[in-house]
């Protein structure tokens, strides 16, 4: 059997060495557009801050591709998939396949807005860019966008000692993943470290004459050397369309929960697809790299015939400012938004959390200054555990003795500190 | 749950039939350490008792599994575990106030009686009638004919 | 294969075996480096150890962001490739039973690796509530004879 997989990052690497575990005969070939070997996207902002070397992103050498038994065809863009032929055209050759894995990811969005192909503009995705970011040696800083990344990349910029200014469309920083409270605790933190927040301001342009110089938003300009674009991403999926696979209303790839596309012998899985959220059931897209290696291990298994399903996504999200911790996992207010939602909520000097419940289960969770426990709230939200009864089994010695991994969320489940 | 495996372990002998066959249908291999139920004898007492899932109305085993892999069906009252869901960590095993629930090292999964889909092999196979598959009220009308039987006899 | 089997009733809580943890793994004499942690439960009076139960599939691999977690191909043991962690606590959320837990010395997440097969902390424990053992002969098989024999002798109460 030939299996070919398109795309060296998480999913793609992750799809292959489950292949491999699943079968030593099975031809494995592998397309991506660089022509590097796979590396963590998610240590790069520590890169960048000085933190960890860049060769240390790396995770695998070529020699471990030759191991597992990978054909690599790094630095050949895919161009086509005839899906009816079973076959796909990269540079001029043509390629067969028994089963395709599509793990074609996705890629930072760059606004088409005046000024934003100076010299200066920048966005945060491989190491190539944090190279060229380093090279340019900031000074003052703008980063479009607080959602994760952006957030962490203004830490990581702070920590060179750049300016930092963070800008942020909605009212509230990362909004896809706090409510306004804790999101207003994470902004005054960031502020306390010297990084400028804005919140509600759109960015309308950057002005210069071959150089950044400005960044323009509704209320005001800024002075800077630097924009780094961290607005959202767009799933790669032209490649999927051209092809003739179904795609979502969310702009990924459409699945099964076995990552099967909308034609048999295809599979899909990180970035560029999109799955049922593990608590809602609704279509949703994860973007992490934790749901990019289970719906890779999914695919994989079920392109060699064994079966797997994928549970859905559940979002875990942890950023440490000035060493405190925070964590936010599932949905929050907005996620939930048509659900009637139950808040419990606690705020003390150093620990701020809200459980959010919707008909007796947890489906978000959000945690500023400590992890603990968390894994354990995490697991009921996945799970799907009844709030009452958790709340059940804590009271009962019997039990816990038992379900040791309970106990941890006791205090977030009752309320109390 | 309308049926269930009425086990009257005064009727069994410990022969191993159900454990050979138990095995043999879900793991192709007569291994008793490998079949849902279990049969435990007591020599010094010379009694056996077959040990099987009691499909608890509230199963630990449910409660403790942390991925979700193991479900109470609300209508038909099974308790199966979802072999590709179970991510190995053994907490069911711990929880399981029978000893029931059990660990398959070579596939790296939880192990639980299913009832063979509806029709239990181990109750087809046992030859003493140690284990019967009946509905609640009628295995219990049995044992209460048989008591009042005694009553009626010895009065 | 042999784990690391609990029972928490034995277990008074004294802390000697996050303290031999530490003292094997980190050079150090402090629960807060002990891959082993005791649970305390007041209201109850109970203690809990919690220690890593090397799964068959870890939640906590799958969410390695630098992919340093793998499972033993001989033992099956989970084990990490630690000098590559860059300290994102992303597998910390991930096991269900905080298992893998902060090195605060190093900045990177640590789990149990049994010792490579001789637990110091099992080696130590002085009320047997740590027991080292094949799981096929495990907590299951005790339980199993126990709820055989609670049948035998409830019903023979009843018969004579
Ligand atoms: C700065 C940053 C920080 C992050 N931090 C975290 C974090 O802390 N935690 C977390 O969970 N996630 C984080 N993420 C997200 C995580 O990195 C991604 O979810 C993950 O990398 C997705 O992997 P993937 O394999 O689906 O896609 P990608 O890594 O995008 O890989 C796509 C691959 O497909 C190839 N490809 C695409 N189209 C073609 C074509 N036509 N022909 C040939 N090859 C093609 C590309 O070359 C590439 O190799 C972060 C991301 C970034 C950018
Ligand atoms: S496996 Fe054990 S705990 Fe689970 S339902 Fe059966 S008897 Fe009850
Ligand atoms: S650290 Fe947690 S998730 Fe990982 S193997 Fe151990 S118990 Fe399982
Ligand atoms: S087995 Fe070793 S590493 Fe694991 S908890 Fe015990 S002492 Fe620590
Ligand atoms: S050494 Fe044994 S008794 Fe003491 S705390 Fe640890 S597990 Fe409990």
């Amino acid at each position: 059997m030939r299996v070919l997989i398109i795309g060296n990052g998480a999913a793609g690497n992750q799809a292959a060495a489950c292949i491999r575990k699943h079968s030593s005969e099975c031809e494995i070939v592998m397309f991506a557009r660089e022509s590097f070997p796979e590396y963590s996207a998610c240590a790069l902002p520590d890169v960048l801050a000085g933190w960890i070397p860049l060769d240390k992103t790396f995770l695998k050498t070529s020699l471990d591709y030759e191991q597992l038994q990978i054909k690599t065809c790094f630095g050949q863009e895919v161009n086509n998939v005839d899906i009816n032929k079973q076959c796909l055209e990269a540079g001029d050759k043509k390629y067969y396949y028994d089963r395709l894995i599509m793990a074609t990811g996705s890629q930072p969005i760059i606004p088409k807005i005046d000024g934003s192909q100076l010299n200066g503009n920048f966005v945060v995705k491989t190491p190539q860019d944090i190279e060229r970011i380093i090279d340019h040696k900031p000074t003052r800083a703008v980063i479009v966008g607080a959602g994760n990344i952006g957030v962490e990349t203004a830490s990581a910029l702070r920590n060179r000692g750049c300016i930092v200014y963070l800008i942020e469309m909605q009212d509230r920083i990362m909004p896809l993943l706090y409510d306004k409270k804790p999101a207003d605790i994470i902004q005054t933190m960031l502020e306390q470290e010297d990084i400028r927040v804005f919140t509600g301001e759109r960015v309308t342009g950057v002005a210069g004459e071959q150089q950044v110089e400005r960044l323009l938003t509704d209320q005001q300009e800024i002075e800077c050397d630097t924009v780094i674009w961290a607005a959202g991403v767009r799933q790669n999926v032209e490649l999927a369309r051209k092809a003739g696979l179904k795609i979502g209303g969310l702009g990924g790839i459409e699945v099964n929960k076995y990552m099967q596309c909308s034609e048999p012998g295809v599979f899909a899985c990180g970035d560029c697809v999109q799955s049922p959220h593990v608590y809602t059931g609704k279509p949703s897209l994860s973007l992490l790299w934790s749901s990019a290696k289970r719906q890779a291990d999914v695919a994989a298994a079920n392109c060699m015939g064994k079966l797997d399903e994928y549970e859905g996504n559940c979002s875990v999200v942890i950023e440490e400012i000035m060493g405190i911790p925070c964590v936010a996992i599932g949905l929050n207010l907005h996620g939930l938004a048509g659900y009637e939602t139950e808040v419990i909520e606690h705020e003390s000097e150093d620990l701020y959390y809200r459980l959010l419940a919707v008909d007796d289960r947890v489906a978000g969770f959000q945690c500023v200054g400590s992890l603990e426990g968390t894994g354990s709230i995490f697991t009921m939200i996945k799970k799907g555990t009844p709030l009452s009864e958790a709340r059940k089994l804590l009271h009962n010695k019997g039990s816990i003795s038992t379900m040791a991994w309970y106990m941890d969320s006791s205090r977030y489940i009752f309320g109390e500190y | 749950m309308d049926k269930l495996i009425f086990v009257d372990y005064q009727k069994c002998v410990g022969c191993a039939t159900c454990e050979m066959v138990c095995s043999l249908v879900h793991e192709d291999i007569c291994s008793p350490a490998l079949s849902r139920i279990r049969v435990v004898r007591y020599p010094t007492e010379a009694s056996n008792v077959p040990i099987t899932c009691a499909f608890c109305e509230s199963p630990p085993c449910v409660s403790v599994c942390p991925s979700g892999a193991i479900t109470k069906n609300a209508d038909s009252g099974d308790v199966l575990i979802n072999p590709v869901l179970c991510i190995g960590c053994r907490q069911c095993v711990q929880a399981c106030p029978f000893g029931h629930a059990n660990f398959n090292f070579a596939r790296g999964t939880a192990f639980k009686c299913d009832l063979c889909g509806g029709s239990p092999q181990c109750v087809e196979f046992c030859w003493t009638e140690a284990l019967q598959y009946v509905p609640l009220e009628r295995a219990l009308g049995e044992k209460r004919e048989a008591v009042g039987r005694n009553i009626l006899q010895s009065s | 294969m042999k784990r690391i089997v609990v029972n928490t009733e034995a277990c008074d809580g004294c802390g000697i075996c996050q303290l031999v943890c530490s003292a094997y793994k980190a050079g150090q004499w402090h629960p807060a480096f002990a891959r082993i942690k005791i649970k305390q439960l007041q209201e109850f009076g109970l203690n809990v150890p919690v220690v890593c139960m090397h799964c068959t599939y870890p939640p906590c691999e799958i969410f390695c962001v630098m992919n340093l977690i793998y499972k033993d191909p001989d033992t099956a043991y989970t084990l990490r490739n630690v000098e590559r962690c860059i300290g994102c606590r992303a597998c910390e959320i991930a096991c269900p039973f905080s298992a893998a837990v902060w090195d605060p010395l190093n900045e990177v997440v640590v789990n149990c690796d049994l010792c490579g097969g001789t637990p110091e902390c099992v080696n130590h424990c002085p009320t047997g509530a740590l027991i080292f053992m094949d799981i096929s002969e495990a907590a299951d098989k005790k339980r199993r004879e126990a709820a055989g024999l609670r049948i035998l002798e409830a019903s023979r109460g009843f018969s004579e």
